[in-house]
């Protein structure tokens, strides 16, 4: 049973239960249990955390209670929404999962069938872990012809190339395709400007990304014949496709051999010229990771580049190259011993590794809990996978179980939860900068670009990794608690999105409105319009009903700022006030 | 109040009344006078230890730099190269304040994983790095304890110690409104500073609320507290201290904020990444021979920078070098033999270079053996003995955190610093 269905049947949908006592809150078992930090205790007193290593009398550990308690339903839907399509819920839909939570589930999957929406968010969350939206390439868009006389294509140029691997691992999930497509397609994304500089051709016309496919002879492998992955992961000559195969390993089986430390300190690499290669065939310290990787990467030479700085060099194909790998490296493709002809059997093997669908699940759960995966996962991880196999390797299906899990869904720990679960947990997480934007947007109609660079997305002249995103390169885990830098970008950007749509819908009182539907710059506090328009901002925008307080407090802000300059000025200060209030910021 | 450098330099508490917020006691305080503090140089790309750190003429099985011959300058031994004056003229004037770090073992040969390894320790990327860690110690008050110019930055725990100042000088950008006035199509007018102040002590207040208010937002909203305090305190010190970045400039011209904060006692620890000639990087897989460039351009801004902080007045009444650690650093090491390309691949052993304040200058720590990985080392003499330690970036970090006052065994339990190294 999913868990908002059981929390529906246990009152918290239209149900009404009796209100639990203060410093308490409502399990799904229904049962009021003690909250952390708001019982009865003196404000600076911590609430005891049971010694789960101390047995009773019987010699059995006690069982434990649950350690977290899920968000209310509006709040859990915003979080669903934000994470899935990257806007806040419509006040329709926050209605009626208040009113009946098993509202939620149409919900969802009217996300879920929202792919252009939905394959956005999967680029983000994906982008994360594979580091490809970078700034930066071994080459520029300046050493393409068609491309270096314009100094706005250098942003977009990034970009398409970053965002191939990552736009067809959406367009996947999105249209609920396997997932082992991601490594088995004979086929690729790509925009206008892609199609403009590489060897491929669209099956659309327009600047969008469409299917589309390499005319130069690469394997049907999915995104490891995609030339946005092989720019991001380059190789030296002398590394030759090592990198690249870690990379493989990291990311697809989730088994990252660079986490493994590497020490040259008992072994005579020195005694020869080759005593690198020869340690690397003999000595088992080296062995043990290069049995696994050289294998890999001797499929890889199709994508070897003799010069990484060579643009026709580095994005085609080279078919002859092909048997360099096993030449050079000395080894018979392989996949972790399974014997491989190429790139294409590789992809295949990877894709009926059971690992793969292992890894798949961690990087979902990863990605929508907010924080790293740890040991105590592992159990929920192997449900997560069982739901993923069941449901035909479909990530819509692995999605829709990651969001009933009690670590999606946790909005506060229980008295149960130890000390280092709660130092660990992050009940609010930190919303990422292109949820910031595309909410923002969606809200005012305000979009952050300069130069032709989408502000929230670079870091060349914008904001993604002082809004708390990652660049791929330096910065290579999103942030997970509000910072200094996080929280003037925010600032910037909503004061700009207040102003954007006050000027819109009240200063020209364009039709249709966006979001003051029904104000105009007459009315005043007290007036049921105006009290209704902060209740009604502080509900779409927060998810929360405002309490008396809170509307007056807003009101008082209005009030303020009015008397020093107007009514315009002030619904500017009161929206951006919300669109950067803790509850906004955090999901 | 006025806000001259002299103001803010000798009044410890002189920030105290700049918040908005109402939380006037104890906020936005500069460092204690002489309290210590970093400039962590990071030399992207894997630096060869054996340009200029660490002369190998008597290896036998590694090849020797044409015209490169081993000087010192006490008991500091280094490579001295004719094309490389600056070099010279910089181990000549502050090689007695000067420690090179060998043999330092960071366990990986990937560049993004060995940033991260040299920085922290581990491959944990929970783990905050040197810099942010010591920034996390400075002190709730100190306005920016943790100023990143460029380069990696690996934070957790302490992630709101952190300040980022952008490629391209967005921190400033976005602090005096130009981000939305001159970088936004189409532009958009902030709102006045009395508008803003209302919002902001609107939002304070919220944040209190919400932090103590249960709801499981607490931990969120009192960090954002935190940020927004922080954030006040930057605004009011725009007009003093310029936090622009140009990145066409050399790094001398890059450093001055960095320097300015550190001078402020606004900063604990900044960091900035060096790239050497055209942007390159030590990443020398081909023509190795372009180390010595890049070398010879981090050694003339050396001689700039330390002689900058040397010149600068500290807070404890000496210079600024008495009160900083300058930290040169890069993610590994290279091979010691060339490569077919006439180039160096990754080692996993690197060097490291100490100068300033607490720092047993003029003699080298740690060595390198037969092979060219770690020789042991006793952390207390800084003597290779077999008896030693083989050293690995943890040792780095325990020796950083002990100058900064901060409880090695706290983080990194289990590893020694180098006690040698500390000059008190």
């Amino acid at each position: 049973m999913r868990m908002w269905a059981a929390l529906t049947l246990l009152g918290c949908g239209s149900e009404p239960l009796v209100p639990c006592a203060a410093g308490t809150a409502r399990i799904a078992s229904g049962e009021c249990v003690p909250v952390r930090g708001t019982s009865d205790l003196a404000p600076d007193t911590a609430v005891p955390a049971p010694d789960t290593a101390v047995l009773d009398d019987t010699g059995v550990e006690p069982v434990r209670g649950p350690t977290t308690i899920p968000l209310a339903g509006p709040r859990l839907l915003r979080r669903i929404s934000l994470d899935l399509i990257g806007t806040l819920p419509e006040e329709s839909d926050l209605n009626a999962v208040e009113a009946d939570l098993a509202a939620l589930d149409p919900i969802i999957e009217r996300y879920l069938e929202d792919a252009p929406r939905l394959e956005s968010r999967l680029v983000a969350i994906l982008g994360e872990t594979w580091h490809t939206q970078v700034d930066a390439f071994l080459f520029q868009y300046l050493e393409y012809p068609s491309l270096r006389l314009d100094p706005a294509i250098e942003f977009p140029f990034e970009r398409s190339a970053g965002e191939e691997p990552l736009r067809l691992m959406a367009h996947i999930g999105a249209r609920d395709l396997p997932w082992t497509n991601i490594l088995t397609a004979n086929f690729t994304v790509a925009n206008e400007l892609l199609e403009s500089i590489w060897p491929l051709e669209r099956r659309g016309d327009g600047p969008a990304w469409t299917l589309a496919q390499y005319t130069d002879g690469r394997p049907a492998a999915g995104v490891l014949a995609t030339n946005g992955m092989w720019l991001r992961y380059y190789s030296s000559r002398t590394n030759q496709n090592r990198g690249r195969a870690a990379a493989i390993s990291r990311l697809l089986i989730c088994e990252d051999f660079l986490t493994r430390p590497v020490s040259f300190a008992d072994f005579p690499v020195l005694a020869d010229v080759d005593g690198t290669e020869k340690a690397i065939k003999e000595e088992p310290y080296c062995v043990g990771c290069h049995s696994a990787i050289d294998p890999i990467a001797a499929t890889l030479f199709g994508f070897w580049a003799i010069d990484t700085q060579n643009g026709t060099e580095t994005t085609w194909y080279h078919a002859e190259r092909e048997l360099m790998g096993p030449e050079i490296l000395q080894v018979e493709p392989h996949w972790f011993g399974i014997p491989v002809r190429g790139l294409a059997e590789l992809s295949h093997q990877i894709a009926a590794d059971p690992r793969f669908r292992s890894c798949t699940a961690q990087t979902m759960a990863r990605g929508l809990w907010r924080r790293p995966i740890e040991l105590a996962d592992f159990d929920v991880l192997a449900g997560l996978r069982q739901d993923f196999e069941a449901g035909d390797l479909r990530l819509r299906v692995l999605i829709h179980a990651v969001l009933q899990t009690e670590a999606y869904q946790a909005g506060q720990m229980t008295a149960e939860a130890t000390e280092e679960e709660v130092e660990q947990a992050r009940m609010a997480h930190l919303l990422m900068p292109d949820q910031l934007h595309s909410a923002v947007k969606e809200l005012t109609g305000f979009s952050w670009w300069y130069n032709g660079f989408d502000q929230m997305a670079n870091d060349t002249y914008g904001f993604r990794i002082m809004a708390g995103g990652v660049n791929g390169y330096h910065v290579t885990q999103p942030q997970a608690d509000p910072s200094v830098t996080h929280a003037i970008v925010v600032q910037r950007l909503a004061e700009a999105g207040a102003d954007a749509v006050v000027s819109h819908d009240l200063i020209h009182g364009a039709e249709p409105r966006r979001l003051f539907e029904g104000l105009s710059l007459e009315d005043r506090p007290g007036d049921a319009v105006f009290d209704g328009m902060l209740r009604t901002l502080s509900w779409r925008l927060l998810a929360r009903r405002p309490t008396e307080a809170q509307t007056e407090d807003l009101a008082d802000l209005w009030r303020d700022v009015e008397s020093a300059s107007d009514a315009a000025t002030a619904w500017t200060a009161v929206l951006s006030a919300l669109l950067r209030d803790p509850e906004f910021v955090s999901y | 109040m006025d806000w001259t450098r002299r103001n803010l330099m000798t009044s410890a508490g002189a920030l105290g009344g700049l918040g908005l917020f109402g939380v006037q006691a104890g906020w936005a305080r500069p460092m204690s006078p002489g309290a210590r503090r970093f400039l962590f140089i990071y030399c992207f790309g894997g630096a060869d230890q054996t340009t200029v750190y660490m002369p190998t003429m008597d290896h036998t099985s590694i090849p020797d730099e044409p015209g490169a011959t081993a000087a010192s300058v006490g008991d500091l031994r280094y490579v001295d190269h004719e094309e490389r004056p600056s070099v010279r003229d910089f181990m000549e004037t502050y090689g007695d304040q000067t420690a090179f770090l060998h043999g330092i073992e960071v366990r990986s040969i990937s560049h993004e994983r060995c940033q991260q390894l040299v920085l922290t320790g581990t491959a944990d990327a929970q783990a905050d790095d040197w810099p942010t860690l010591l920034a996390g110690h400075a002190g709730v008050e100190v306005p920016m304890p943790g100023l990143v110019h460029s380069g990696p930055a690996f934070s957790s725990r302490y992630s709101q110690s952190v300040i980022r100042l952008g490629e391209t000088g967005q921190l400033n950008q976005l602090i005096d409104g130009t981000a939305l006035s001159e970088r936004s199509h189409p532009p958009v007018v902030p709102p006045p500073a009395d508008v803003s102040a209302l919002v902001d002590a609107h939002l304070a207040r919220r944040a209190t609320d919400l932090s103590t208010g249960g709801g499981g937002i607490e931990r969120f909203s009192s960090n954002y507290l935190e940020a927004l305090e922080r954030l006040d305190s930057l605004k009011s010190l725009s007009g003093e201290v310029d936090l622009s970045v140009d990145p066409e400039m050399d790094m001398t011209m890059q450093v001055q904020p960095l320097l300015d904060c550190l001078e402020l006692g606004l900063t604990r620890t900044a960091v900035i990444e060096f790239k050497g000639v055209n942007q390159e990087g030590f990443d020398t897989h081909a023509e190795n021979s372009r180390q010595s460039g890049h070398f010879e351009y981090l050694f003339s801004s050396l001689q700039q920078v330390v002689g900058e902080l040397e010149t600068r007045p500290g807070t404890a009444g000496g210079s600024l070098l008495d009160e900083t650690v300058v930290v040169v650093f890069s993610e590994m090491g290279r091979h010691p033999l060339l490569n077919v390309d006439q180039g160096k691949d990754h080692w996993t052993v690197t060097s490291a270079m100490l100068i300033g304040s607490g720092v047993a200058g003029g003699r080298s720590y740690g060595s390198y053996g037969e092979n060219f990985t770690g020789a042991p080392i006793v952390p207390s003499t800084g003597e290779v003995h077999d008896s030693g330690v083989n050293m690995v970036a943890s040792h780095l970090g325990a020796t950083l955190l002990a100058l900064g006052d901060v409880d090695p065994g706290t983080f990194l339990p289990g590893i020694e610093p180098i006690t040698a190294l500390l000059s008190d």
